[in-house]
């Protein structure tokens, strides 16, 4: 994306009202599994596409790093909803969802070994292939790790996106709540990602539990999530960064200050303010 | 490692996290059941929104009583994984509403995906009757 | 053999039907003037209740007070099915709010609320207001409209009197009794005429239901961002059933009856898959549905 959004929102449809009513909203992302290929829209997501806002679909159940071939099924319902609403761009997970016929439910994180660069590979180029628009690269965060992991999660990452030439949605939620689980330092991952690859960015919060960091999605963005914004705007301002919230949706003004905040760590205009 | 190790092990970790699956070697035990027990803290949620009445009808306790059962039940969606639950459950009331609702507006037998429903049908859950014509549905009988 | 009444029966279906004719008529005239209302009515800044005393009379109007004082954390249930005050009155209420909130002070039953008097007076008073305003019709009009009942009746009596003489006397009754029965359809039309929002009122409801088509229970709304004002105004648009969305567990101790509603008449509504309108064919090859967000609450996404 040569061009700058800002900070943006994923779209729900619980809080499609909200979102219809943030004035300086460029950037919004939705859930692509959630979009008819052919019927209609969500009822509000067209509005926003027809107000000019830039909607990026986000896939979540491609399973691009199972050792399967993807479904072609649902590749073309990925690259339908990128055309349906006019994206510049597409996004999913390095990550596996179902494995031997059986759902997670979830996104699974991959060993990080060279096997399993090969498999995520190829089923990117296989996605890609159909694809009319760009694809970006989501790193998950991971409750626990493979045990024969051979690269670093940087090297990891690099190289996926070296061989497929995808672009990267960097969560900083997840550098963050990966860090904490595995006591290592965020900024080091930041220092050795290539940040001129990123096309946006995720920002969301989590909480603690039993000691380990949840990404919940359904708590506020916590201070050191928003203090990583900032370190990453620093080293490179990413084109757009949005929050993502899924559920124990708070009052309008408290997401209104979130999304304030994250304008303020990135230094991008608000946008709750025309 | 070949290709066919990666998905034999990949499928014994989803196994591992929704079949009640030993957690296969190497791996931190204590980590994987933490994302298994989230995973179900995850699906209940979902659940909830998908079928309301039911999640209410358990009050706070819903999470836990739906782990329980979702425990060693691989996810088939929200709507299914309700709709599995409700039907095992003796419902009263709005729930009991709620799964004769869905169960004239759609059809579905428990094995493949459900399909709405295009005659019409009529059907009673816990004392609840409810009919369905033309997609527009009634309730004849409330449940108590 | 002579005619029944003396009159023939051509030109007694004849006669029927004409006054038939008449009385539809000049009933759907009568009612399209009374129902106009004030042209061009100020209906913009209609608040949740007014808009659902449109919508839904009386009922659905308390409903809405009552999901605006659930939203703000205000009233709960009690025992035995009674609403209990769970918080102070804020100040900007609406009169029916105060009322009703003080009726969940005395442990009024939620069905007994719409009996408690000064729930009735703010009903009085919101509904003068919306009268006065050209939005409703006067009960004293929808009195005098439901008055074309009498001669309907009357006309019906006297189908069905000569169709008894007529089968009785073995006379053709082919014509008279669908004539009758159209007599009946027009006889219950008019004595069923609960709606009291006038053309421009519902002109106004259907430009609010599409602004806010995101308060529809479909798409299970966030109460807790769009607030009280929005709760009041979800319930007051798309019914009952929005309480039922909103706080399933009050909506049914408080016997909240999720017929009561407007705009989608929706019951057990949004059998759609996932929170969103996404179904089957959204959700490629896969028997499961994906609902409408990347993660569930609270569970920890790694998304």
């Amino acid at each position: 994306m040569a061009e700058t959004y800002g900070v943006g929102i994923g779209w729900r449809p619980e809080i499609a009202g909200f979102v219809a009513g943030l004035p300086g909203l460029r950037f919004a992302e939705v859930v692509a599994e959630s979009v008819h290929a052919h019927g209609e829209l969500p009822p509000g997501l067209g509005d926003l596409i027809e107000r000019g806002v830039t909607v990026v679909p986000h896939g979540v159940r491609l399973s691009l790093g199972g050792a399967e071939p993807v479904d072609p099924q649902r590749v073309r319902h990925l690259a339908e909803v990128a055309e349906r609403v006019r994206a510049p761009l597409v996004s999913e997970h390095i990550a596996f969802v179902r494995a031997g016929g059986v759902e997670a439910g979830h996104l699974l994180p991959l060993p990080r070994s060279r096997e399993a660069v090969d498999a995520v590979v190829a089923n990117v180029r296989r996605t890609q292939a159909e694809l009319a628009v760009p694809l970006a690269l989501e790193p998950i965060a991971a409750l626990f790790d493979w045990p024969d992991d051979e690269l670093s999660e940087a090297d990891f990452l690099t190289e996926i996106l070296d061989r497929t030439g995808a672009g990267l949605l960097l969560d900083v939620a997840n550098v963050y709540a990966n860090a904490r689980n595995r006591g290592t330092d965020p900024l080091e991952l930041l220092d050795e990602l290539p940040l001129d690859r990123v096309a946006y960015v995720h920002v969301a919060g989590g909480a603690e539990h039993d000691g380990l960091y949840h990404d919940t999605h359904s708590h506020a963005t916590p201070q050191p999530v928003l203090d990583l914004v900032g370190e990453l705007c620093r080293r490179h301002r990413p084109p757009a960064l949005m929050l993502e919230r899924d559920g124990d949706y708070p009052p309008a003004a408290e997401l209104r200050a979130e999304l304030d905040a994250i304008a303020h760590a990135a230094g991008y205009p608000e946008v709750t303010a025309a | 490692m070949s290709e066919r190790d990666l998905a034999a092990r990949q499928a014994e970790l989803v196994a591992a996290l929704t079949s009640g699956k030993p957690v296969p070697q190497g791996f931190d035990a204590p980590r994987v059941e933490a994302a298994r027990v989230a995973l179900l803290r995850k699906r209940a949620g979902e659940v909830s929104r998908q079928w309301p009445m039911l999640a209410a009808s358990f009050g706070a306790g819903f999470k836990r009583e739906f782990a329980r059962w979702a425990a060693a039940r691989p996810t088939r969606g929200s709507l299914r994984d309700g709709w599995d639950m409700a039907r095992e459950l003796r419902l009263t009331g709005a729930a009991a509403e709620e799964l004769a609702g869905r169960e004239v507006s759609m059809r579905y037998d428990g094995a493949a995906a459900p399909r709405p429903r295009r005659s019409p049908a009529i059907r009673s859950a816990g004392g609840a009757v409810v009919l369905q014509i033309a997609g527009r549905v009634r309730v004849i009988r409330r449940a108590r | 053999m002579r005619d029944t009444w003396g009159i023939s029966g051509p030109t007694f279906i004849g006669l029927y039907l004409a006054a038939l004719a008449v009385m539809a008529l000049g009933h759907a005239i009568h009612r399209k003037v009374r129902f106009r209302g004030t042209r061009g009515a100020a209906a913009g800044d209609l608040g949740p209740q007014q808009v659902a005393y449109l919508n839904g009379g009386d009922q659905l109007a308390v409903y809405a007070a009552m999901g605006g004082l659930r939203a703000a954390g205000l009233i709960g249930t009690g025992p035995q099915r009674t609403l209990v005050q769970t918080g102070p009155l804020t100040a900007g209420v609406t009169p029916l709010d105060a009322a009703v909130h003080n009726a969940a002070g005395h442990q009024v039953r939620s069905r007994d609320v719409l009996g408690d008097q000064w729930v009735r007076s703010a009903l009085d008073q919101l509904r003068t207001g919306l009268e006065q305003r050209g939005l409703a019709v006067s009960r004293a009009d929808l009195g005098a409209l439901r008055l074309w009942a009498v001669p309907v009746a009357a006309l019906l009596a006297v189908g069905v009197l000569r169709l008894i003489a007529g089968i009785s006397t073995g006379k053709p009754v082919g014509f008279l009794v669908p004539a009758a029965f159209f007599t009946l359809v027009l006889l219950i039309a008019i004595a069923r005429t609960r709606r009291t929002a006038t053309a421009a009122a519902t002109r106004a409801m259907a430009e609010l239901r599409s602004r806010h088509s995101h308060l529809s229970p479909r798409q299970s709304p966030a109460y807790a961002t769009y607030g009280a004002t929005g709760a009041a105004m979800g319930v007051a648009l798309f019914g009952a059933a929005s309480l039922y969305s909103m706080d399933p567990a009050f909506a049914a101790e408080a016997e909240i009856q999720r017929a009561v509603a407007g705009g989608s008449g929706g019951d057990t509504s949004g059998y759609s898959c996932g929170s969103s309108s996404g179904s089957t064919s959204s959700c490629g090859s896969s028997s499961s549905c994906g609902g409408g967000s990347s993660c569930g609450g609270g569970g920890g996404c790694g998304g």
